[in-house]
């Protein structure tokens, strides 16, 4: 499990690094429509309704299962919007709409090498199933621009932008859990943590 | 005598995840006492809120303890100047705590000339910073540290990963070495270099 957790953690940077670059080849270009974007809240963002907590306390207090299970609901979370990025960045009306479809294509890569990396983890601690969760928990995701936005093309820019905003917190999330999992797993060794 | 000028939020940062600070720099007084006070919302609520502690950041800042400080959830920040004449407010600076960390310099930075098999070379050791949680991994640390003889001008910059520890095996011998760590986490910025170990490298040839 240490090995896989490792694993795990190298692709969970990865993914955060990433997203991180994304986001900035979106913004270096993107100063004017910025403070609009600012406008849509990342509590608006699909998997707001996961709940996961806010700060160290609350984070120490989960055991393994639960900080994987919600791992794992975060990353299965985001297969279907990011496939829509995929999508989205090939006719992004942006300059930099290269270095972001392979950056997309990556990520949605990246994110189901990660779940299934979760899943392996899961099955190993325990191998009866219990931990197996509901797919109801997966968060549901209405796709494309949202109801307030129109279907022009800043609106799927502004969407896009929302979208990989709300992606790029999930995958800090994401990334500090499975860090914290792979230090709790080393707890022999100190030193790797 | 005119009302205040623009206050400008310079930054906010974290030291460990658990708490942050931000600071301003205040705009002209318009030749009056001036108030500054900073408000922020957060993620999804309406509610405003006035800081909760402007000394323990020092002057122009303001100081959000472990209460105050949610990791992954926007912080929308202002701040309002006020004299008899009027009021002004700052740009809204947008922070998310999750990526403003910056640690504070790792410490007990030591420096030993040891040989192993008869090769020299100097260990340096370092704790992480004491504020930042590295024990229970609720923050990564990734170190480097940089070397350079005490007549010498340039920095020879050694990265060590999560490793607190780095062995250093080119020397010149009868040298004092100048030697400096700094850290940062996965995600966010390098703290200041530590400050400076002296070792004095004895005449092994
Ligand atoms: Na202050
Ligand atoms: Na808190
Ligand atoms: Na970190």
């Amino acid at each position: 499990v240490t090995d896989l957790l490792d694993r795990a953690a190298k692709v969970s940077h990865r993914l955060h690094a990433l997203s991180t670059a994304a986001s900035n080849d979106l913004n270096n270009h993107f100063a004017p429509a910025l403070k609009l974007v600012m406008m849509r809240p990342l509590s608006l963002c699909h998997t707001s309704s996961l709940n996961t907590p806010e700060d160290k306390e609350q984070v120490l207090q989960l055991s393994q299962e639960d900080l994987l299970t919600m791992v794992a609901l975060l990353l299965k979370s985001w297969g279907t919007p990011l496939l829509y990025l995929v999508k989205e960045a090939q006719e992004l009306p942006h300059p930099a709409n290269d270095a972001l479809l392979w950056k997309m294509a990556e990520l949605s890569q990246q994110t189901e090498n990660l779940a299934r990396g979760i899943d392996k983890i899961l099955n190993k601690l325990d191998p009866t199933g219990f931990h197996s969760f509901s797919t109801d928990l997966i968060s549901p995701w209405s796709g494309g621009p949202g109801l307030e936005m129109g279907s022009d093309k800043k609106s799927h820019l502004l969407n896009f932008h929302f979208l990989l905003s709300c992606f790029r917190r999930d995958s800090n999330k994401i990334d500090s859990f499975v860090k914290l999992l792979r230090c709790r797993a080393t707890k022999m060794n100190p030193e790797s943590c | 005598q005119t009302p205040p000028g623009r206050p400008v939020i310079t930054e906010c940062r974290s030291p460990e995840k658990e708490t942050f600070t931000c600071w301003w720099v205040p705009g002209s007084s318009g030749g009056l006492t001036t108030k500054y006070s900073l408000h922020y919302k957060i993620d999804g609520s309406q509610e405003n809120y006035e800081c909760p502690d402007y000394k323990t950041g020092g002057q122009n800042s303001c100081y959000f303890n472990k209460s105050y400080t949610s990791v992954w959830n926007t912080y929308t920040i202002t701040v309002i100047a006020t004299n008899n004449l009027g009021s002004n407010i700052s740009e809204p600076l947008y922070v998310d705590v999750a990526y403003i960390v910056q640690p504070h310099q790792p410490e007990n930075i030591t420096a030993e000339f040891t040989t192993l098999d008869q090769k020299p070379y100097l260990m340096v050791k370092w704790d992480p910073p004491k504020k930042a949680d590295t024990k229970s991994g609720w923050m990564t640390l990734q170190y480097e540290l940089r070397i350079k003889p005490e007549k010498g001008l340039i920095w020879e910059n050694h990265f060590a990963g999560n490793q607190k520890q780095f062995n250093i095996y080119s020397l010149i011998p009868g040298e004092v070495y100048l030697v400096e760590v700094h850290c940062k986490p996965d995600h966010g910025y390098w703290s200041e270099w530590s400050h400076t170990t002296y070792v004095q490298i004895p005449h092994y040839m």
